[in-house]
């Protein structure tokens, strides 16, 4: 008898359905799957055949036919193993229901007949409702991910057996829909503004990077607090809406790095991917083009501590990412597109002992050493970095005690106000934060009168700025503005933002 | 092509001949240089050398050429722009290559020695002497090395002042690399670059001490601000003191390994201690040109940061702690400041007035 019913993959963020056919006839015994299955979902054979027996069926003993349909697309993962199980229990006539037809069924089965974990099940709802499915069988620890979505009904389960039983008499509890701001309630943060002393350059910086999405990148000697002030970013990003939080939700899920007991990302990633990272890892890749650092920082924050140690070859990589926002991950079998709007955090030394231009220890450096160091850092990838600031450890402790820092908290309703603001600003523009801004906007958005034209030219010619860099003052004028609430960028704004090109003007020793 | 006398050629066709220092030392002690050129020999005995000086002779005028289209000309100890303060030092030079306002030769100079790897002190004292000398129309010699060399011919050229670079290699050699733009800014500067060596002649080690004493010679005064005790500088110091050329050193901190020898020196030699430049340009005869200052109107946060600066340089928390306003007013007030002139920013968030 033949049975055919619904499963669902992904391409990428978009998925496609997929038939699950099974066809069992007379002759020696055999199991063939076809429809281009990789080896996890050819494996499928031996698991189905385990947990079928463990969950008290019987596995026919017949010639068994099995397709994915549409037969030319690789398939990958084990999502299919479910579906594969059921078709054959419908075929066999252990299992007579036509309520099956209407489920799109996914889950990995382990020999005991368990349903196990499958990655990727928030984009393939997402893909699956758009495609006209609404009702779905899932494995019970994906649940909370389905839980989010709403006008799906979605039904959770441990094992074969329960999917079965609730084929037959349709008796369980759907899925209840959970909404989003529950889920952010408890959000914590391990790391906050108020527990850095001092560098209130570095805050005042970071803060107009949050502020309107820029780069930044820290220069300072080692122990001087990068790291530490690069881990209370997240504290004081913008809280996520829905629709962003799916957007995060769905790469990671991808990735299997979401954590399955929220089911959805609540608060902007920060990823700081280690300083051997490959280039696949960063921007994506292998042969089933899965999601790179660059894809999982999303909306959220990438952060490369020590830069110049990273590969030549990553960092370059990250200038298409940086300029569109999105990462073309292509490979023969696939070519797949992820987003890729991440701010990015850099943290470096000034020399490769550490100690250059410090007060208190003496580098140990030659210039030419130096020079290579500096050099690794392309002027293309410097060029879309809005922010350089330094970063030096002060040991005033005395004069640091006696200091009031700002909390998170504060600081986050500052940006807060500054993103409103922009978001009205560029209302049709279609970008959100003034570090996306392309040079008609500028024009648009960013016009100096007289003076500011004056202060710039003399900036350039006695500060040793790069005239490169106008564009990228000019962003950050506008953001320092914003944070005024200032509708015209003043001298004073631009003045600040001059201090933040600190990489520009120095190391022509 | 320039019209070189016969001394000259014969010196030119030495210096690129095969064999020892010594043997070329010799052979100018028992004949003239005019002999040479004209391969009279007498009383030299045949061999390796004066068959390759000969050789040398009849492609001179390639090897001229050569030195023409690199722009170099060459002036011998015996012609008579040959300067006398070289002159007179032990071992002058026979013949020296040229590149650029040979001119300079004749102005008073003074070298502008120190260590290669300087610190932020050594750095600030040697630009703002260099100033003052190059202002006062003292020219300055250095030796086109990294560190403190480099910087005294920074100084220069950004004032648009002639300085003298002392090559340890061939004037179409650039040692150190980095230094290649420097090299054609010294030039289009009306400066002037030197070299007992040919061209091609690669830097060698032993080439250093052999240039200093052309620096130190050529110059009336030696003007050291940093060194540590194993720095060539303190060679070039004594060596200035051999030669009878004034010297002069800026104390250090006592406690910088980068001041060790600078100070070591003046314990020696307490005359040789300056602590402004205008102590040098009056040893050296000179009186000191006034710069003139213009007056700027500053803001009142402005005026309040320059009194706190007036202490010595301080961190942005610092500045931010004394003058009481937000980090962001007091970003916006430094970089004016700066713009102005006023006040210099210093590596790690240190800030001085300039």
């Amino acid at each position: 008898m033949l049975c055919k019913l619904n499963g669902f993959a992904l391409d990428g963020l978009d998925g496609y359905s997929v038939a699950i056919e099974t066809d069992i006839s007379n002759g020696l015994p055999s199991y063939e799957l076809v429809g281009l299955a990789s080896t996890a979902t050819k494996e499928s054979k031996e698991r189905i055949r385990s947990a079928i027996k463990n969950s008290g069926y019987l596995y026919p003993q017949k010639r068994i036919t099995v397709n994915l349909a549409p037969a030319d697309t690789k398939k990958e993962g084990p999502s299919f193993d479910l579906g594969i199980a059921v078709a054959l229990l419908i075929a066999s006539e252990q299992l007579n229901c036509d309520s099956y037809k209407k489920y799109v069924f996914l889950g990995e089965l382990s020999l005991d007949g368990q349903l196990r974990h499958v990655s990727g099940v928030m984009p393939i709802l997402i893909a699956a409702m758009q495609a006209g499915f609404t009702d779905f069988i899932i494995p019970s620890c994906n649940a909370k991910e389905a839980s989010y979505i709403d006008g799906l009904n979605v039904y959770a389960f441990d094992s074969l057996k329960e999917v079965v039983s609730f084929l037959k008499d349709g008796q369980a509890k759907k899925v209840e829909l959970v909404s989003f701001n529950s889920a952010c309630d408890n959000k914590t943060f391990e790391y906050d503004f108020k527990d850095v002393k001092g560098q209130t350059v570095a805050k005042r910086a970071l803060e107009i990077a949050v502020s309107g999405g820029h780069n930044v990148l820290m220069i300072g000697p080692p122990g001087g607090g990068k790291t530490m002030l690069a881990k209370c970013i997240p504290s004081v990003m913008p809280d996520m809406t829905f629709e962003e939080a799916v957007e995060v939700t769905k790469v990671h899920s991808i990735a299997s790095v979401l954590d399955n007991s929220v089911g959805i990302v609540t608060t902007r990633p920060f990823r700081s991917p280690h300083h051997t990272v490959t280039v696949p890892a960063l921007i994506g890749g292998g042969t089933k083009s899965r999601p790179g650092e660059v894809s999982l920082a999303n909306l959220g924050v990438l952060f490369l501590d020590e830069m110049p140690e990273y590969s030549k070859t990553a960092l370059e990589s990250l200038r298409q990412p940086l300029e569109d926002r999105k990462i073309a991950v292509s490979r023969v079998q696939k070519a797949v597109t992820y987003p890729a709007n991440f701010m990015l955090v850099a943290s470096m030394n000034p020399c490769p002992c550490g100690n250059y231009g410090s007060k208190t220890a003496q580098c140990r450096c030659t210039p030419m050493q130096i020079h290579n160091y500096l050099s690794r850092l392309s002027a293309p990838l410097l060029d879309r970095i809005d922010l350089q600031i330094e970063v030096d450890g002060v040991s005033y402790d005395e004069f640091r005690d006696k200091q009031e820092a700002e909390s998170s908290a504060v600081i986050k309703e500052r940006i807060d106000k500054a993103r409103q603001i922009q978001r009205n600003r560029f209302v049709g523009d279609g970008i959100l934060t003034n570090a996306e801004m392309s040079e008609r906007h500028l024009k648009k958005y960013c016009a100096i009168d007289q003076k500011g034209e004056q202060l710039l030219k003399m900036a350039f010619e006695r500060l040793n700025l790069s005239a490169r860099g106008t564009s990228r003052i000019l962003k950050v004028a506008r953001t320092i503005a914003d944070l005024d609430g200032s509708e015209n960028i003043t001298t004073a704004h631009l003045a600040e933002a001059i201090q933040y090109r600190q990489l520009d003007r120095r190391y022509n020793v | 092509m320039f019209d070189y006398s016969k001394s000259t050629l014969a010196l030119l066709a030495l210096s690129y001949s095969e064999g020892t220092a010594e043997q070329k030392k010799d052979i100018l002690t028992k004949i003239s240089p005019e002999d040479i050129f004209d391969l009279k020999f007498k009383g030299v005995f045949n061999n390796d050398l004066t068959e390759s000086i000969k050789n040398i002779i009849k492609g001179i005028s390639y090897i001229l050429s050569e030195l023409d289209s690199a722009n170099v000309r060459l002036l011998s100890v015996y012609d008579e722009e040959y300067p006398n303060s070289l002159k007179n030092i032990d071992n002058p030079p026979n013949l020296l290559y040229l590149r650029g306002n040979a001119d300079l030769l004749a102005t008073k100079m003074i070298a502008v020695v120190g260590t290669r790897r300087p610190t932020r002190y050594g750095v600030k004292v040697t630009e703002d002497f260099t100033k003052a000398f190059a202002q006062n129309s003292l020219t300055v010699v250095s030796g086109f090395a990294r560190g403190l060399d480099s910087v005294s011919h920074r100084v220069c050229v950004s004032l648009s002042k002639p300085t003298v670079a002392v090559f340890a290699c061939g004037l179409d050699v650039c040692y150190p690399a980095e230094n290649k733009s420097l090299y054609s800014e010294i030039l289009n500067s009306g400066g002037l670059l030197v070299s007992e060596y040919r061209l091609g002649v690669k830097p060698l080690q032993f080439h250093f001490p052999e240039r200093n004493r052309i620096i130190t010679g050529l110059s009336d005064g030696v003007f050291l601000a940093e060194a540590s005790l194993k720095s060539g500088s303190l060679i070039s110091a004594r060596l200035a003191v051999e030669q009878g050329k004034e010297l002069f050193v800026v104390p250090g901190n006592i406690n910088s390994e980068a001041s060790e020898g600078t100070n070591a020196l003046i314990k020696e030699m307490q005359g040789a201690v300056v602590t402004s430049p205008e102590d040098v340009l009056e040893r050296m005869g000179i009186s000191p040109f006034k710069e003139e200052t213009d007056t700027v109107q500053l803001s009142v946060t402005a005026q309040f940061v320059v009194n706190a600066l007036y202490e010595g340089e301080l961190h942005f928390e610092e500045i931010l702690e004394a003058v009481k306003v937000s980090a962001s007013e007091l970003s916006a007030v430094l970089t004016e400041l700066e713009i102005m002139g006023v006040v210099q920013k210093l590596n790690g968030n240190y800030y001085a007035l300039a």
